[in-house]
C-alpha cells in the first residue's frame, strides 16, 4: 500500500493541505511520486483551491469555460511552473531574484548636477535624537512596475520595465545645464523638478552669499500598451512611449540651493502640489517663515484654459536665454493656491517647528498628515520623560476645489509605513522590511530591485 | 427501532454497534434510511473492510459520538491549510502505515468525512516541510531515479529547496 495508490479524491485531500513547495519536493522522491505530484489534473485542483485568484488561473479557468477542458490539460502544469515559485516566495516574504543597477553620481566637474531637497529633521532633545521625517529624496523613482533612473555615464534617465527587465527608453529631458532637484514616478506621470545650475539673481543685498536659482518641473507621461489578457509574462519588454507634458516654473521667485529652503510635492495622474517653506529672511531673523501651497491641474486637457489663474505662465521659462531648455510648454492651470495666512486658517501652518510629514493628494482632497508629539498628560512635553511622550497623528483633508468641507481626524500611533514621508516613495513603504538592505546597497551608488513587488502586480 | 446493529467485515467477523454510533457513516446512514426499520435487524455486510480496520472506525466513531455535525463545507475553515490534529486523534492514528492508508480508505468508503478529514492530515504532516530524503524514509521508499533524472527534477524543482 502506498500513498500513489490511495483514490484520486483522496490524494486531493491531502495534496490541498500541502504548500507548493512540499509539492515540488515530493517529485523528487521517487519515479511514481514524480509522476504522481505533477498529474496535470491534481495540479488543475490545487491551483484552482489554492489561488484561484492568480492571473494565470482566472484565464485559464476562462478558456475552460469554452469547452477546451481536455486540450488544456498541459496548460495546468506549465502555468503551475510559473504560480508556484512565485506564490511560495510571496508567502515567504522573499524576494524572487534581486537585480542590481548601478546608477548616476556626479563626479566629474562638469557633469550634471544633483541636489537633493533636505528632509526635515524632527528634533527631540529629550532624547538626543533627530529622527527624519522623511527618507532622504533618491535619485531613482519607481511605480506600478516602472523604474526610472539616470544611467551611470552621464545621468540620462531611462525607463526600466520590472517585469521583462528590459531598459525601454529614455525620458526626453535633457540634463545640461539643470541640478536635479528631485524625480517621482506616479500614476505613469514622471516629475522631474530641477533648478537652472546658473543663478538667476541675489536673494536679497543683506545675504550676498544666498544666490537665487529658478526652479522648473517636468511633467512627463509614460504610456504603454495595454498588458496581455493572458497574463503571460511576455519576454519581450512592453512598447512605451515618453511624452513631455508640461514644463513650468515652479515658484515665482526661485529658491536658493540650501538645505534650509525646502518644497515638498505630490502628483497624481491629474494634480500636482508643492508646497514652499522658506525661513524668513528678515533682517532681525524674528519672523516666521514663509510657507505656500500651490496646486495645478496637470491633466492634458488641462491645457486648454492655461491662461486662467495662473500668474506663473506671464512669468514662465520664455524669459531671458533659455535656449538650452528644449521643449518648453506652457504651465498647467493654478486651481489652489494658499499662502501662510490661508495655512495659519486651516491650521495647517508649520511655523519654526514643522510637523508636517507627508503630503498626499488624491482625486479631489489634499492631505496633511503631522505628527505630534504629545506628552501623557496632555500637550506639555517639555516637562516629559521619554517615557511619557507619545506621536499623535493629524490628518487634515482640504478640498482641492473650493474651500470645504475640511476634514480634521487624530490617531495615535501613526503608521510606521509612513514614518517616512512626503517624498513619497510607495517602493520603500513596500520595502519596510527590506530597509536595512536599501540603506546600505544605495550608499554604494546602486539600486536594488526586488521583483518580488511586481509579481504582486501579476497575481493581485 | 432497534438501537443495536450488526455490520460485518470483508472477513464475515460480525460487529455489533449503536446505531447513532454507525450513523456517522453517511453510507450506513443512507443505506439504514433506504432498507427501512424493517430490515434493520439483519447485518449490514461492509465488504471493502476488515475486522482489524473496521474496529478502529467503530472505536474512532464512538469517541466522537457526541460531535456537533460538521458544518456543510466549511470553505474558509478548510482553505486555512490547518493540520492541526486533536490530541487523541493525533494518538488514534499513531498506527502503522498499512493501518493508516487502510483507514482512510474505510473512511473514504463509508463515507466519515471527519474521520477521512484526520488522515489526510496525519498523512499531509508526514510530507510538509520534509526533504525528499526525510520523505522516502517516513514512506519507506527507495529512490529509483538515475543520476541524471535526478538531477533533472531537482534543477526543476530548485526553487523549493529550503
Amino acid at each position: 500500500m502506498d500513498f500513489t495508490n490511495l483514490p484520486f479524491d483522496v490524494v486531493i485531500g491531502i495534496v490541498r493541505l500541502l504548500e507548493f513547495a512540499d509539492i515540488a519536493r515530493c517529485r523528487r522522491v521517487c519515479a511514481s511520486w514524480s509522476k504522481a505530484f505533477s498529474h496535470p489534473e491534481l495540479l488543475r485542483d490545487v491551483l484552482l483551491w489554492s489561488v484561484p485568484l492568480a492571473r494565470e488561473v482566472k484565464y485559464l479557468k476562462k478558456l475552460e469555460q469554452s469547452g477546451l477542458r481536455s486540450a488544456l490539460e498541459r496548460r495546468w502544469s506549465e502555468i503551475f511552473q510559473d504560480v508556484a515559485p512565485r506564490w511560495d516566495a510571496l508567502k515567504k516574504a522573499r524576494p524572487r531574484s534581486t537585480q542590481r543597477i548601478s546608477f548616476y553620481r556626479p563626479s566629474a566637474s562638469n557633469s550634471p548636477l544633483v541636489y537633493d531637497v533636505a528632509p526635515w529633521h524632527r528634533i527631540d532633545s529629550s532624547r538626543k535624537f533627530f529622527p527624519e521625517f522623511d527618507e532622504a529624496d533618491r535619485q531613482w523613482t519607481y511605480s506600478d512596475g516602472f523604474l526610472v533612473f539616470p544611467e551611470p555615464t552621464n545621468g540620462d534617465y531611462l525607463v526600466l520595465d520590472l517585469h521583462s527587465r528590459g531598459i525601454l527608453g529614455k525620458v526626453p529631458f535633457l540634463r545640461k545645464g539643470k541640478t536635479v532637484r528631485r524625480i517621482r514616478l506616479n500614476e505613469n506621470i514622471l516629475a522631474i523638478e530641477w533648478a537652472e545650475e546658473q543663478p538667476f539673481h541675489q536673494l536679497s543685498p543683506l545675504h550676498p552669499e544666498e544666490l537665487v536659482h529658478r526652479h522648473f518641473v517636468s511633467i512627463f507621461q509614460l504610456e504603454t500598451e495595454p498588458e496581455t489578457e493572458d497574463g503571460s509574462q511576455s519576454d519581450s519588454p512592453v512598447r512605451l512611449d515618453v511624452q513631455l507634458r508640461y514644463e513650468w516654473k515652479l515658484h515665482f521667485l526661485g529658491l536658493p540651493l540650501t538645505t534650509r529652503d525646502r518644497f515638498f510635492t505630490v502628483h497624481t495622474g491629474s494634480y500636482y502640489a508643492a508646497y514652499f517653506w522658506q525661513p524668513n529672511r528678515n533682517a532681525w531673523g524674528e519672523d516666521e517663515p514663509i510657507e505656500s501651497l500651490i496646486i495645478w491641474d496637470i491633466t492634458p486637457a488641462g491645457q486648454a484654459h492655461s491662461d486662467s489663474e495662473s500668474p506663473l505662465s506671464s512669468a514662465n521659462v520664455h524669459g531671458r536665454d533659455h535656449k538650452d531648455l528644449g521643449d518648453v510648454k506652457n504651465s498647467p492651470t493654478v486651481v489652489k493656491r494658499l499662502n501662510f495666512r490661508d495655512l495659519e486658517f486651516f491650521n495647517v501652518r508649520q511655523g519654526n517647528e514643522p510637523k508636517l510629514k507627508r503630503l498626499d493628494i488624491d482625486k479631489g482632497v489634499i492631505y496633511f498628515r503631522e505628527e505630534v508629539k504629545t506628552g501623557l498628560f496632555g500637550n506639555d512635553v517639555t516637562a516629559g520623560l521619554p517615557l511619557h511622550q507619545k506621536f499623535k497623528e493629524t490628518i487634515t483633508a482640504l478640498p482641492v476645489i473650493g474651500n470645504g468641507p475640511i476634514q480634521r481626524k487624530e490617531h495615535d500611533d501613526p503608521d510606521p509605513f509612513f514614518q517616512g514621508g512626503v517624498a513619497n516613495y510607495r517602493l520603500l513603504y513596500y520595502a519596510s522590511r527590506f530597509r536595512s538592505g536599501f540603506k546600505g546597497i544605495s550608499l554604494r551608488n546602486r539600486v536594488s530591485i526586488f521583483v518580488f513587488f511586481s509579481s504582486i502586480r501579476v497575481t493581485g | 427501532m432497534s438501537n443495536t446493529i450488526i455490520l460485518t467485515s470483508s472477513d464475515n467477523v460480525e460487529i455489533p454497534v449503536d446505531r447513532e454510533v454507525a450513523e456517522r457513516s453517511i453510507l450506513i446512514k443512507n443505506m439504514l434510511e433506504d432498507v427501512g426499520d424493517a430490515a434493520a435487524n439483519e447485518p449490514i455486510p461492509i465488504p471493502n473492510v476488515n475486522e482489524a480496520v473496521l474496529k478502529k472506525v467503530i472505536e474512532w466513531c464512538v469517541h466522537h459520538k457526541g460531535d456537533p455535525p460538521a458544518a456543510a463545507d466549511d470553505e474558509t475553515e478548510s482553505r486555512k491549510r490547518t493540520t492541526e490534529i486533536d490530541e487523541w486523534d493525533q494518538k488514534f492514528m499513531q498506527v502503522d502505515q498499512e493501518m493508516l492508508f487502510e483507514i482512510i480508505l474505510a473512511a473514504n468508503y463509508l463515507d466519515i468525512k471527519a474521520l477521512l478529514d484526520v488522515g489526510c492530515k496525519t498523512v499531509a504532516n508526514m510530507i510538509k516541510g520534509k526533504s525528499p530524503e526525510e520523505i522516502r524514509k517516513t514512506f519507506n521508499i527507495t529512490n529509483d531515479f538515475t543520476p541524471e533524472e535526478e538531477e533533472q527534477i531537482r534543477r526543476e524543482n530548485e526553487w523549493a529547496e529550503e
